[in-house]
């Protein structure tokens, strides 16, 4: 399996609204941010070539609206993710509560294959303010308890941490491409022809 | 469909009717064309006729009238004034123009004028093999229909093009030049098609970029047919082709010329290589020589009709279901049978694309029309799914809104018998097995979860508009019951495909799964931690605690105690009792665990129930609040120092126990700040424990009390002078005198220690004189002369007491010098404040109603004030 095509990785954020979901993508694509808060309506995505080992892939980043009345994606968006990444603010711990809930919603949305394995991501994103009220130890124990995704505390606001994030959003999301690849290589049906012509008398088929 | 069964009843007329219009006309038709009622003709001879033919739903045969007859219609053009056959006529139907094309060349006659005037004949043309017109109908912005004309003309190797403008063809552009002489040439928006010797080619005019498109035999004949606005099809033999021309963004060239590479498929296999073709949509006629006519469909590839008209030479469309064929001297027409009919017998037939694909040229209502399509969309799916085409059978019934219980209904074991007894199919649902099972399952998932989003996206209550797969079927109106039917359903299909999923849904805020429905599947599953999930979310907590309980699941009880937080007090003391029974340092995790909702329970109730209940656990479950917690309610300090004190006490614990809890009162009682001294001070014995005692009046302030224990139960001077030494506070009245009430008491023990401190078994108290002299010697400024004068006994010698004296007398002293001091500088302020007052008093000044009050802070007005 050496094929080295151009690899498309399709990332999908959510998370409560606020939690600084569009920031993060604006800090790790743009390299900006600013302190406005503008909702965001339905979805929007950036993309952005990465090097993962070797390879440069295509990150195609899908911000998502956190606001409820600002979600009108369907199955069609989900599916076909190869990562999805769960994002709250450390300062607010009902963005924590609701992480539970984000996740199901994209499972059931995009039913993955394999959901036990599906690579998720958790950021706890705005470390630096100094009113934190979900401690970090907290965060570890539901990343932990949730197959072990990897956990990062990030600052959209200061750049802390987003690109090693992204880094680790983009190997996974790249390490699931390739399974996917492995399963569509193989043709839906195998058939084992019956055909006993061939079949000699000591039925060896060597 | 199976392979034989491609033709449709050739016996009976399915598509069209053939009517003989004309039969044994005594010229040779060398053209035909025509446009709505109206039939062209062109003959050998030069003689042009025009027919108009209508029909009529009273009279069963056509109306036929001779609208022109013009035997002399090639006279009038060119100049030789010889009649000459008319190779080919166009017509513009809006400008009521006809073109004619004749060995003189092509020439444009007015319809309107008697006899069909020639207006004009284009010079340039003379020796033009064949044309090609293009019209294109629009509106202009201002709500005009806006005609745009162009012509292609075929004059050997070269292409002439026109536009139509002010009655006459202006030259659009140079001549193109091609390979070789077309022998047919059709325009197709901005490509034209020409058919050459052995190929097809399409000529791009943006680029004038030519390529083949198609190759052809040169023994059959070239014919090109416009199939669409950007599609036409060409004949190679048996065969038809269809060519798309453009792609869907025309700036982008090389995508251009590869979606037209792609684009030349398979269309139509005739019986025989036809002569002629014309394309009424959604049908192909050709003209097979010596056969007849055959009426033919691409997709799927049918044949539909075919009629024996033998002689038959050429076929042309004048409007939608209306198709001229000629034979060189009689005229037929193939009369669309009703549109309704057609659909009816294609749907009878499984032929649902073909069904649908008429509905484009059905003139109906709008609202009939989508109606019908619906059904047939309906039966459509049905038929898909009977036939293992999961994803487009889902496809269909997610476009119409079908009800979905009524696909639920398609699988098996999904929906409750009766219920779905209740709902009819157009024929027997297949039961499939196995793979397809799988296939079929997981295609109802992505319906089930596209539609389950768009219901809870929309704020309506009801469902109205849910169509059944067969017409006039009940459907679902309530949403939650819908909701209800489709999260259960999904939930089933999760236990067949993808298990794991099963928690995530069951876990959605807004799941609708029945509960009862749900907990059969999960049972027969055996999924007891999907059944957990479904009672917490459903509410049902003493269901899932009950279920744990059989499942003898300690951890998860934990684990699930811990989550329920403090409005489920009474059901986590119930099902904790138990859990805390079989292991009570493991049970005790519920109350204590660094956990949010653990923070947020009544620690009060949790301390009473240990307390009733757990007696051992108290004290650790006291510390983790008092300690981890920081709590700083009395309640829990009082208890806990309760408790210490009780198992220091305790003759059934071991020596070591009581020396830790003594160890851990005693820090508790220095460090924490959050006990109530009075409450706690009523439980310690008289007899012992004399340092925490002596801690808890420290608390209280009282200084007889400490110092009584100090002296008189535990007669230790050195801890007692430490005491003085850190509570004394020169300015604070209440402990300025302890050194004094400590001098005191040593001076008469008897008297001033309080009752009930001293150690009754022992000697009484003596005056300890060496303690006094030291207390006399060392803390002299810190002890008031005249009250220690007036209680010291007369024995004492002046020369013990002489630095205490002078000490005593010296401090007298220099107080006397500072209260002088501070005598004179009060007195000085006294004087300037008064010399200050004469010198303001001196100065006069008016109050008004706008002067305003100097005091910070007011800057209110003086008059208002009142």
């Amino acid at each position: 399996m050496a094929t080295r095509k151009k690899v498309l990785l399709k990332v999908i954020i959510l998370g409560d609204s606020g939690v600084g979901k569009t920031s993060l993508m604006n800090q790790y694509v743009n390299k900006k941010f600013s302190n406005q808060y503008k909702a965001t309506i339905g979805a929007d995505f950036l993309t952005k070539e990465v090097m993962v080992d070797d390879r440069i892939v295509t990150m195609q980043i899908w911000d998502t609206a956190g606001q409820e009345r600002f979600q009108s994606l369907g199955v069609a968006f989900y599916r076909g993710a190869d990562c999805c990444v769960l994002v709250f603010d450390v300062s607010a711990p009902n963005t924590f509560k609701s992480l539970d809930s984000w996740r199901d919603e994209f499972l059931i949305q995009a039913s993955p294959r394999d959901p036990e394995n599906f690579p998720f991501v958790l950021v706890g994103n705005k470390v630096d303010l100094d009113n934190r009220a979900v401690p970090q130890k907290r965060g570890q124990q539901w990343a932990q308890s949730k197959n072990n995704m990897p956990y990062f505390e990030t600052s959209a606001k200061e750049g802390i941490n987003v690109e090693q994030a992204f880094q680790t959003i983009a190997k996974n999301a790249l390490a699931q491409e390739t399974e996917v690849d492995i399963y569509n290589e193989f043709p839906d049906h195998i058939t084992i022809n019956n055909d006993t012509r061939n079949v000699r008398s000591d039925n060896c088929s060597c | 469909m199976p392979g034989g069964s491609s033709e449709i009843a050739t016996d009976s007329c399915v598509a069209y009717e053939s009517v003989s219009v004309i039969s044994g006309l005594p010229l040779t038709i060398d053209c035909i064309n025509g446009y709505d009622d109206f039939v062209m003709v062109g003959t050998k001879e030069g003689h042009l006729l025009i027919y108009k033919i209508t029909f009529t739903p009273a009279k069963s045969g056509p109306e036929i009238a001779i609208a022109l007859s013009n035997k002399n219609f090639t006279v009038a053009i060119g100049t030789g004034g010889t009649r000459k056959p008319i190779i080919q006529i166009g017509i513009i139907p809006e400008h009521k123009v006809l073109i004619a094309l004749t060995t003189d060349g092509v020439s444009t006659h007015d319809m309107d004028s008697h006899n069909c005037k020639c207006i004009n004949l284009i010079e340039r043309t003379k020796g033009a093999s064949s044309f090609a017109l293009d019209i294109q109908r629009q509106t202009s912005l201002t709500g005009d229909p806006c005609l745009t004309v162009r012509m292609c003309v075929a004059v050997g190797k070269y292409l002439q093009l026109y536009y139509w403008k002010n009655r006459s063809f202006k030259e659009l552009r140079e001549d193109l030049m091609v390979p070789d002489i077309p022998k047919s040439i059709s325009w197709c928006k901005e490509t034209i098609c020409l058919a050459f010797k052995s190929e097809y080619c399409a000529l791009d005019l943006l680029t004038g970029k030519q390529r083949e498109v198609c190759s052809r035999s040169k023994s059959a004949d070239a014919m090109i047919v416009n199939v669409s606005s950007d599609t036409f099809a060409v004949a190679n033999e048996k065969q038809c082709f269809l060519i798309q021309t453009e792609c869907a963004d025309p700036t982008k060239l090389e995508d251009r010329e590869q979606s037209s590479k792609k684009s030349a498929h398979l269309a139509v296999t005739w019986t025989e290589a036809p002569v002629s073709l014309a394309y009424d949509e959604p049908y192909f006629i050709g003209i097979l020589p010596g056969k007849g006519v055959e009426v033919r469909t691409i997709r799927p590839k049918l044949k539909i009709d075919s009629f024996p008209i033998n002689q038959a030479k050429l076929a042309f469309r004048t409007k939608s279901g209306r198709v001229f064929i000629s034979s060189t001297n009689s005229i037929w027409c193939l009369k669309s049978t009703p549109i309704d009919t057609q659909m009816d017998l294609f749907v009878k037939q499984k032929h649902f694309e073909l069904a649908l694909g008429l509905s484009n040229i059905w003139e109906e209502s709008a609202t009939l029309k989508n109606k019908k399509i619906g059904q047939i969309k309906n039966l459509f799916a049905f038929h898909l799914f009977c036939h293992k085409k999961f994803n487009p059978a889902m496809h269909y019934f997610s476009e119409l809104g079908t009800d979905a219980s009524h696909v639920i209904g398609l699988f098996p074991d999904l929906l409750p018998q009766e219920y779905r007894n209740g709902i009819y199919y157009p024929g027997p649902v297949p039961e499939f097995r196995g793979l397809d099972i799988e296939n079929g399952l997981s295609a109802l998932v992505i319906y089930l979860t596209n539609v389950r989003t768009a219901l809870m996206g929309s704020s309506n209550q009801t469902v109205t508009d849910a169509a059944s797969i067969v017409e006039g079927g009940h459907t679902l109106k309530s949403k939650r019951e819908l909701l209800q039917i489709i999260d259960t359903t999904l939930l089933k299909c999760y236990l067949q495909t993808n298990e794991s999923l099963v928690a995530s849904l069951l876990r959605l805020k807004d799941n609708h799964c029945h509960v009862e429905e749900t907990e059969r599947a999960l049972k027969k599953h055996r999924k007891y931690n999907d059944l957990i999930i479904l009672y917490q979310t459903k509410g049902n907590h003493r269901k899932a605690l009950e279920t744990l309980q059989n499942q003898n699941n300690t951890e998860r009880i934990i684990q699930y105690l811990q989550h329920l937080g403090r409005e489920q007090m009474d059901l986590i003391l119930e099902f904790a009792k138990p859990v805390l029974e079989e292991d009570a340092n493991e049970g005790l995790r519920i109350f204590t665990d660094d956990l949010h909702e653990v923070e947020q329970l009544s620690r009060p109730r949790v301390y009473d129930f240990l307390l009733k209940n757990f007696p051992s656990l108290v004290i650790p479950y006291l510390e983790h609040v008092v300690n981890t917690l920081e709590d700083t309610n009395a309640l829990f300090h009082n208890a806990l120092i309760h408790q210490y004190r009780e198992k220091t006490v305790s003759l059934e614990e071991n020596q070591d126990t009581r020396k830790i809890m003594r160890q851990k009162l005693s820090n508790l009682l220095q460090k924490s700040d959050y006990f109530t001294p009075e409450i706690v001070l009523v439980h310690f014995p008289y007899d012992d424990m004399y340092e925490e005692r002596a801690m808890i009046f420290r608390k209280l302030g009282r200084h007889e009390p400490v110092l009584s224990i100090y002296i008189g139960a535990l007669r230790d001077v050195d801890k007692a002078l430490e005491y003085c030494k850190t509570t004394y506070d020169k300015n604070d009245p209440s402990k300025k005198d302890v050194f004094t009430i400590l001098l005191k008491m040593l001076l008469s023990p008897s008297t001033t220690i309080l009752p009930g401190f001293a150690k009754e078994s022992e000697e009484p108290l003596q005056m300890d004189k060496v303690a006094i002299l030291r207390l006399l010697k060392e803390y002299a400024p810190y002890l008031d002369p005249i009250r220690i004068l007036s209680v010291l006994p007369d024995d004492f010698n002046m020369c013990d007491m002489e630095t205490f004296l002078k000490t005593s007398i010296q401090n007298q002293l220099a107080e006397r010098r500072k209260m002088l001091i501070k005598k004179g500088l009060v007195k000085a302020e006294h004087l300037k404040a008064k010399h200050d007052k004469v010198y303001f008093e001196s100065e006069g000044f008016t109050i008004d109603d706008y002067t305003m009050c100097a005091k910070e802070n007011c800057n209110k007005r003086l008059t208002s004030q009142r």
